[in-house]
């Protein structure tokens, strides 16, 4: 190129030369980071049940064993228990009962009566 | 530090031999564990030789389980039997990958937590739990005769009216 040219393409080399340049450079998407919080989420919840675990065991375990429930509550249930079963079978021992009818009916049959 | 994912052995044969070499170096309690014997011809061998194997060492399911894959229909031990990994629970399932600094943060906790439970674990609370939890068994079953008898006399009283 004479110095003519070089002179008339003053303003433009930046542009001719193409990429090499950075005000030419155009904005490349950016790779995309992981931002997936689905192994984060994943972890705190672990971190959370590990800790129920140790609460189990440093606490509830130590105050189920000084101070268990279980007597009381099994002479409740079997008081409650004894309570409605003498009740069933007061209902049950009426001549009227449907055990008694079903009863009768299968020994009817039975011994052809 | 590894997160807790599954990790899953393939069980080749199922003589005591060969089920303890497999078993022997895992970290079994330290990870979620899904040991396959869907392709072994004898399967109940294996499953008594891996109860045995972990009874040993004392090894439960706690705090990481341990799933076992298997064609057995009718087995009623202390593990869960799935017919295919992908039937297994998927909390556990997770991809092994780079871990980036919050995520780390997490680890070292629960790393932290991990080895706190380690040694709580000595102090034996399984029999004590173990107690706990058949007689509330107890008193759950005389619940039920009571939900049943009171039942019972109801319809009862309904038919004398």
């Amino acid at each position: 190129m004479s110095k003519k040219d070089d002179e008339e393409l003053i303003g433009f080399q930046d542009f001719i030369r193409g990429g090499k340049d950075p005000f030419l450079k155009t904005d490349l998407p950016k790779k995309r980071k992981n931002v997936d919080f689905e192994l984060e989420t994943f972890l705190e919840q672990e971190s959370v049940r590990i800790s129920k675990h140790i609460e189990v065991l440093e606490e509830k375990v130590y105050v189920i064993k000084k101070y268990s429930q279980y007597p009381s509550l099994l002479i409740q249930a079997e008081s409650e228990n004894n309570h409605i079963r003498t009740k069933t079978i007061e209902l049950c021992s009426r001549e009227d009962s449907p055990l008694f009818r079903n009863l009768n009916e299968i020994f009817s049959n039975f011994f052809k009566l | 530090m590894a997160i807790p994912s599954f990790k899953q052995i393939n069980i080749n044969n199922s003589t005591k031999e060969s089920i303890y070499e497999q078993l022997e170096p895992s970290y079994l309690s330290q990870f979620p564990y899904i040991l396959d014997i869907s392709q072994l011809v004898d399967q109940f061998e294996a499953i008594t030789y891996i109860e045995q194997f972990l009874e040993e060492r004392y090894v439960t399911n706690y705090p990481y389980p341990i799933y076992i894959i298997s064609s057995l229909k009718n087995y009623h031990g202390k593990f869960s039997i799935f017919e295919s990994s992908s039937l297994c629970p998927i909390f556990f399932k997770q991809k092994a990958k780079q871990l980036n600094a919050r995520e780390n943060k997490i680890m070292q906790k629960i790393y932290l937590k991990q080895k706190n439970l380690k040694n709580l674990q000595g102090h034996n609370f399984e029999n004590d739990l173990q107690e706990y939890s058949e007689k509330h068994k107890q008193i759950f079953y005389l619940h039920k005769e009571r939900i049943f008898l009171s039942k019972l006399n109801k319809t009862l009283e309904k038919y004398y009216e």
